[in-house]
């Protein structure tokens, strides 16, 4: 009978730091997990967490044992191969289709077996043990340190054994794919196995079971469609064997493969390597190509203060803290005469009886509040413009969820870091006193000298006291030159009072600029901490994961 | 007398056939032992059955070769439907205007969305599709037409081979490469090969003139004439159903609802496959009349597999389909030994040469489909339905998200917050310095009107740069509650199972607020405060008492009238600062409690009136979004109904 073992694929030999690499990838792809949380999506990152435990659970059991299933359509001949391969009737055979529904178990060497098998969830009645002592008429020590599994069908109406086939496919060491010459271009098998786990062509072997059934010549035609098959599937220099259950050494053929994969003891790792391979790659979107930006740019950066400057309103805060100072200035050094003569004139709130509102008015300027939240909204909008064009989408979308992570309340925080810049406009500087002193004077002066000038009247041209009891009061002549030093008192103080304006409208706009210049300084700070800072740890989160994903795939 | 108890809707058929009752009782219980029929169907037929010669006595059967016609067909068929030959032809072209009908409709929407389910409602809807075009409406126009047999199964389960022998030479490709036949191949008499060729039956697929088996790939179906087949039979060796190759699964489900009878062919290693099962199944849904071939039966432990067999077929629900074996054998030239198939031919050529029983055959597959279309197109409407409210459900994500907005600005706009940063800062430096009264002007004859404008020097800067404020302030609340809103549909639809697809697709374009908004809010807003002054101008009559002493500058007001909406002295920073209401006290001092309180509501209204405008036009875009993803709208679900409706009402 054929059994035409097709060479396997080159085995190297098993390196020492084969171990370390697959450990530092499984770091990796840990690492990308736990980067990942909360942005990446979540089907994925469950996918990598399961992954990552059943790796961590498979590496810490027994690594003597190579767990191999035996899997196929109903009727295939997986159980008959079972026994033959065991050279003892463990699983039930038979005509009835489907005929296996309990994943059967048998293990070659028992040391460490017991926890693989409790792992894999193999019934306690269906485990068997092929220890030295019942062999003895094969040298079964060859297979020392093999687990197989007999799997139910995954074709058959019974939908219960195509999810116990699907749970130990993802879990076994190599995989066997029994197929037989009427069954072995299904579609079940094809687009449900060995389109999905074309990565594994390592640790993947095909079975052409039954032979027997077909002409002798028949067998290498039927081989080759199933060659061409797969390897159109994407399944890379598949591993194909044909055995026959029926004949007494049809077996033989794949006893040796099995036996070499076996004593390699490269199965188990090569297997967990796929699937790290095949989970990395789909991370693999999430790894943008063009390399990203450290953080926020010096322009970008320049444009947020600005932006966020005008969404505090910090030009006219600045302005309107100016006119206060101004107005508070003028109380000191305007000239009273002139404040005295505006309230003569008809005022439109007195007529309305709404005097009080006048003070209240004055009372505006309670400094800055907040700033526009609609403002703020759009610059963040914008800063993460330019970084996150080249970002896969899903970590677009956390840069600018990280941006966005204070937005409610940075206008308070703008507001209050406005507010901090204030106090050099609330002082009242001392020449202030002295010149409100000296506008008192000049108005006393003239008032002095309005008196003086009626009492002159009064007793020079009047007569009014008799005989002039004092030439300063009793003499008319005086009252020219009295009166140009009313004139030029009322003079004196109205040149004061706008001289005084001037100084004080220098002074004012000093102290404003100054004081733009320390909002300026508080809103950078403010935008630094609460948004520049977010989106470079966000950036740098990105950074780490791409050197993750890198670490993974490599 | 070979009958035709092929499926369970033979029974209402039985009903109206007379003929028919005494013999269907008996047949349908037979069991398929392979030893127990030929005797009867070699008696019939004369001859021996088996190689060429059984066809002779086939052809010389006095078998009416019906020409295509209501009223021949009714005349051929028996006492059963002569009853109902006067109405025949009022009802067939009833019956063939409501199933174009249907068509037609089946053809005017997609299955856009992605939801669960949907793959199986688009394959339902090719189904009926091509159901409705291959079969029902060439089969009730063309009612004398031979019987048409599909053979169908599973890869590697002899199909072909089966063909090859029935007809007696090598018509069909076998071979041990699976699988091995990729054109479907019929056969039939040289007298309907020219109506196979041209005719109206499977209008889909072209046409190849056997025999060519060898070299025809896709959907070429290849008619070979033999005249070892009665006239009233035609065997159609369709593509496998589980192989790798998708494209003959779908042969061979077009080709299954395009036949009279389908004879499912499988193995004893396979009959448990779930695929044999799901077709069967469906099978029996799409209302065809079932034979059930199980091959390749090993010797010795045979009856333990056709007994599960039978329980099988029993509990999946076609147990009353008729069943016949065949064993593992030698196949010489790709056929199996005469007597292995000899029941399977007898059951065949009986049904097909007594024109009273395939008339039945094709009346009950004809009346069983028609039947199926009662449920299976609700069952499509429903999954119409079903994208139909994805697709409410994705407008309904889009309206919220605009509500919400639209509600979080005009809260925004009354409670203060608003007034805030640039807008208070003006507004201070505006009220704060006195600019805000000089507003006010005391009457005091003509003469005063040129002496305020010479006092007035910075009010108009400061009055501009609140008006510029309070715009830019109201805009950019604007536009960022729009981008937010728009930022709040597409997560939405991102978290929304039919949504990523939309997005995908034709939505790939939105952005998050479209790019023009900007420009139509600057107009919405400033066209607001132009709206305000003119509400001040025009409405803003002052108080009598008042009017006589003051007089105002209405663009300063309207100022005033926009920060008293805007909610001065409601937020509590401005509380805070013992200026609360300010504006509001002015005004009402101006106006007029009655007056002032329908300006604002009139402002306010405007203001919302123009927000709701520009939300509206950006809702659009996700709407028209929705409408170019070509996802149905109710109307297509309601028409599958009434389209059902008429096609009961045209039987």
């Amino acid at each position: 009978m054929t059994t035409a073992a097709i060479p396997a694929s080159p085995a190297g030999p098993a390196s020492p730091d084969s171990a370390a690499d697959l450990s530092g990838r499984l770091t990796a792809l840990d690492r990308m997990v736990e980067l990942g949380t909360g942005r990446l999506d979540d089907k994925l990152l469950g996918d990598a967490a399961v992954l990552l435990e059943r790796a961590g659970e498979r590496l810490r059991l027994s690594g003597e044992h190579t767990v191999v299933t035996l899997a196929g359509g109903t009727g295939s001949g997986k159980s008959s191969l079972f026994n033959a391969i065991c050279g003892l009737e463990l699983s039930p055979t038979g005509v009835r289709r489907p005929m296996t529904s309990k994943a059967h178990a048998c293990v070659w060497g028992l040391d460490g077996a017991g926890p693989l098998l409790d792992w894999l969830d193999v019934d306690k009645r269906h485990r068997y043990a092929r220890a030295s002592a019942l062999d003895s008429a094969r040298s079964d020590s060859s297979l020392q340190g093999l687990v197989l599994l007999d799997l139910p069908d995954h074709d058959s109406i019974q939908a219960v054994h195509r999810a116990e086939v699907d749970r130990f496919v993802t879990i076994a060491d190599l995989l066997v794919w029994v197929v037989d010459p009427q069954k072995y271009a299904d579609a079940a098998l094809h687009r449900n196995y060995i389109v999905p786990f074309a990565r594994y062509a390592g640790v993947t072997l095909i079975v052409l079971n039954q032979v027997d059934k077909l002409q002798p010549g028949e067998v290498d035609d039927c081989v080759a469609d199933l060659r061409r098959l797969l390897e159109a599937e994407g399944l890379a220099k598949p591993r194909i064997v044909t055995t026959s259950a029926a004949s007494e050494d049809g077996v033989l053929g794949f006893r040796d493969v099995l036996v070499d994969t076996v004593a390699a003891r490269r199965a188990r790792s090569e297997r967990i390597t796929t699937d790290v391979d095949r989970l990395a790659d789909r991370f693999a979107p999430y790894r943008g190509d063009a390399e990203p930006p450290a953080g926020v740019s010096a322009q970008a950066r320049t444009e947020l203060v600005e932006e966020l400057t005008n969404a505090a309103g910090a030009p006219a805060v600045a302005e309107a803290m100016e006119s206060a100072y101004e107005l508070r200035a003028a109380d000191f050094v305007g000239w009273p005469v002139h404040a005295m003569i505006a309230r003569l004139r008809s005022d439109p709130l007195r007529r309305m009886r709404l005097t009080e509102l006048r003070e209240e008015l004055r009372n505006a300027f309670t400094g800055p509040v907040g700033a526009q939240q609609g403002d703020v909204d759009n610059a963040l909008v914008r800063v993460t413009e330019g970084i996150t064009g080249d970002l896969p989408a899903a970590w677009a979308r956390s840069v600018r969820a990280a941006a966005r992570a204070h937005a409610a309340g940075l206008p308070e925080a703008l507001g209050a870091s406005l507010k901090d810049a204030l106090p050099t406009f609330n002082q009242v500087p001392r020449w202030w006193w002295l010149v409100k002193t000296w506008q008192y004077f000049l108005v006393l002066a003239t008032v002095l000298g309005v008196a003086w000038i009626g009492l002159l009247v009064a007793y020079g041209v009047f007569k009014v006291g008799g005989e002039n009891p004092n030439a300063l009061l009793g003499e008319p002549g005086l009252i020219p030159y009295v009166a140009v030093l009313v004139v030029s008192t009322l003079g004196m103080g109205w040149l004061t009072s706008s001289a005084c304006r001037n100084m004080v409208a220098l002074s004012s706009a000093k102290h404003g600029e100054r004081m733009e210049q320390h909002m300026l300084d508080s809103i950078e700070r403010v935008a630094d901490s609460m948004i520049i800072e977010p989106i470079a740890d966000e950036l740098d989160v990105y950074a780490r994961f791409r050197a993750a994903v890198d670490a993974a795939r490599s | 007398m070979v009958a035709s108890g092929v499926k369970s809707t033979a029974e209402t058929a039985a009903g109206s056939s007379e003929s028919r009752g005494e013999t269907a009782g008996e047949t349908a219980v037979t069991s398929a032992k392979p030893s127990e029929k030929p005797g009867e169907a070699g008696a019939k037929s004369g001859e021996k059955p088996g190689s060429e010669t059984a066809g002779q006595g086939w052809a010389a059967a006095p078998v009416p070769s019906e020409p295509a016609g209501g009223k021949a067909g009714a005349k051929g068929a028996g006492q059963a439907r002569s009853a109902a030959a006067s109405r025949e032809p009022l009802r067939q072209s009833d019956l063939t205007r409501a199933l174009s009908d249907l068509r037609d409709r089946l053809d005017t929407f997609e299955f856009v969305l992605e939801v669960p389910g949907v793959e199986e409602a688009r394959e339902a809807r090719l189904e009926l599709r091509n159901q409705l075009e291959d079969y029902a409406l060439p089969r009730i126009q063309a009612a004398g037409v031979p019987m048409l047999v599909v053979l169908g199964g599973s890869t590697g389960a002899g199909k072909s081979t089966l063909v090859n022998t029935l007809v007696g030479s090598r018509v069909s490709a076998t071979g041990v490469l699976r699988p091995t036949t990729s054109s479907p191949i019929l056969v039939c008499h040289p007298d309907h090969a020219e109506w196979f060729l041209k005719g109206p039956m499977l209008p889909g697929m072209g046409r190849v003139r056997g025999p060519a088996p060898d070299a025809i790939a896709g959907d070429q179906l290849v008619i070979i004439s033999s005249d070892v087949l009665p006239p009233g039979l035609a065997l159609l060796d369709s593509p496998d159903f589980d192989s790798v190759f998708e494209d003959h699964y779908e042969f061979a489900t077009k080709l299954m609802a395009a036949a009279d009878l389908w004879l499912c062919v499988t193995t004893a290693a396979r009959y448990a496959d779930a695929q044999v099962w799901q077709m069967l199944q469906r099978a029996r849904d799409n209302g065809a009349s079932i034979g059930v071939v199980l091959s390749r039966v090993p010797q010795g432990a045979g009856a333990e597999v056709v007994d599960h067999f039978g329980e099988m077929l029993a509990e999946q629900g076609v147990g009353d389909a008729r069943r016949f074996t065949i064993p593992e054998t030698r196949v010489e030239d790709s056929r199996l030994p005469e007597e292995t198939i000899e029941d399977i031919r007898a059951w065949l050529v009986g049904v097909a040469e007594d024109a009273t029983d395939r008339e039945i055959v094709v009346g009950d597959t004809l009346g069983g489909v028609l039947d199926s279309f009662r449920t299976r197109i609700p069952e499509l409407a429903k999954h119409v339905e079903a994208q139909v409210e994805q697709r409410a459900e994705l407008a309904q994500l889009v309206e919220s998200a605009y509500g919400t907005a639209l509600a979080e600005l005009d809260e925004a706009t009354r409670n203060g917050s608003l007034l805030r940063g640039e807008v208070l800062a003006r507004w201070q430096d505006f009220a704060g310095t006195g600019d805000l009264l000089r507003a006010l002007h005391v009457r005091r004859g003509r003469l005063s009107l040129t002496r305020r404008s010479s006092r007035r020097h910075r009010a108009p800067s400061r009055v501009r740069s609140l008006k510029a404020a309070l715009r830019s302030g109201l805009e950019s609340l604007i536009l960022s509650t729009a981008e937010h809103a728009a930022e709040q549909v597409l997560a939405g639809w991102r978290g929304h199972p039919a949504g990523g697809q939309v997005l995908a697709g034709p939505a790939a374009t939105l952005g998050t607020a479209s790019p023009e908004l900007s420009r139509r809010v600057t107009r919405a807003v400033s066209s607001w405060q132009d709206h305000v002054q003119e509400l001040i101008r025009t409405e803003g009559v002052t108080k009598r008492s008042v009017a006589k002493l003051v007089s105002f500058d209405s663009e300063a007001l309207s100022l005033v009238l926009m920060i008293g909406l805007l909610g001065y002295g409601t937020s509590d920073v401005a509380v805070e600062g013992g200026t609360s209401a300010v504006p509001q006290r002015l005004l009402k001092a101006l106006f007029g409690a009655e007056s002032l309180r329908g300006m604002g509501a009139k402002a306010r209204a405007d203001l919302r009136s123009r927000i709701g405008m520009l939300f509206d036009e950006e809702a659009i875009r996700f709407g028209q979004a929705l409408d170019a993803a070509g996802i149905p709208d109710e109307t297509v679900p309601v028409q599958l109904y009434q389209a059902t409706y008429n096609l009961e009402v045209a039987r």
